[in-house]
């Protein structure tokens, strides 16, 4: 997966970005996420990081139009298309 | 008694005996003669015309013996006929019968395994929604603090990753 520098969601230079946890993230790792995000958007990020307990563990990480699912919730659901045995068929 | 009669008399009657014949020659016999001979001729005639008709007669018997064979002949063709056209659509109607019959067996087979197929995936999918159900349950349970934040932090690895 290649994640491109974003220009959607630019304001002023700055590239928003949005983090979903099932819990309330640390700041330590909402800097190190931070600075992930600027390395790859390559100008200042702002990170915006909300709480759903649905997708249950993991976390979904969305800059732009660019989405890095890795939430508990989402490898469940590849899981489970795996044993319905629909991507075999489909 | 005189049995030879005179000579003179003798001479008179053979001389009256063939002037009588010379007559009747020149004047009765030709007619006589000549009726008779129409008569053959008639009945010449009315024989071969016997004949002639007992021949055509004969002829028309042959032609009827024969019309009458032909016609025999013709109706045995026809029934010959009528019999293998019988015979040959019982065929077709069997033929096209059993493979209508083949057909809808064949359709009802495919729907009995479409039907199958479809249950088995339907069957699958409930299994799996069940068993992701149950799992997710289990995760959301068995999930500590610690946990969420490694989780986390191996999404922020994958982010890392990415050139």
């Amino acid at each position: 997966m290649k994640l491109d520098p974003v220009t959607e969601n630019v304001s002023n230079d700055r590239v928003v970005a949005g983090v979903v946890t099932a819990v309330p993230l640390t700041e330590a790792l909402a800097e190190k996420l931070q600075a992930e995000l600027v390395r790859l958007a390559g100008k200042p990020v702002l990170l915006k990081s909300s709480v759903d307990e649905s997708i249950l563990g993991g976390a979904i990480v969305r800059m732009g139009d660019k989405v890095i699912d890795g939430s508990i919730r989402h490898k469940l659901e590849e899981l489970r298309k795996r044993l319905s045995g629909l991507e075999d068929e489909r | 008694l005189k049995l030879m009669p005179e000579v003179n008399q003798l001479i008179y009657s053979t001389v009256a005996f063939f002037v009588l014949l010379f007559v009747l020659a020149k004047y009765a016999f030709p007619p006589i003669v000549g009726m008779m001979e129409k008569r053959e001729n008639t009945i010449r005639e009315s024989l071969e015309k016997a004949d002639e008709t007992r021949r055509e007669a004969e002829k028309l018997l042959e032609d009827y013996k024969k019309q009458l064979a032909e016609a025999r002949n013709e109706a045995q063709q026809i029934i010959e006929r009528a019999k293998k056209q019988t015979a040959e659509t019982r065929k077709e109607i069997v033929s096209k019968a059993e493979q209508e019959a083949k057909r809808i067996i064949a359709q009802a087979e495919e729907e009995i395994e479409s039907n199958k197929q479809k249950s088995f995936v339907e069957l699958h999918d409930a299994v799996a929604d069940l068993a992701i159900m149950a799992a997710s349950k289990v995760i959301s349970k068995s999930l500590n603090k610690e946990d969420h934040l490694r989780l986390v932090e191996e999404c922020i690895a994958e982010v890392k990753h990415i050139q």
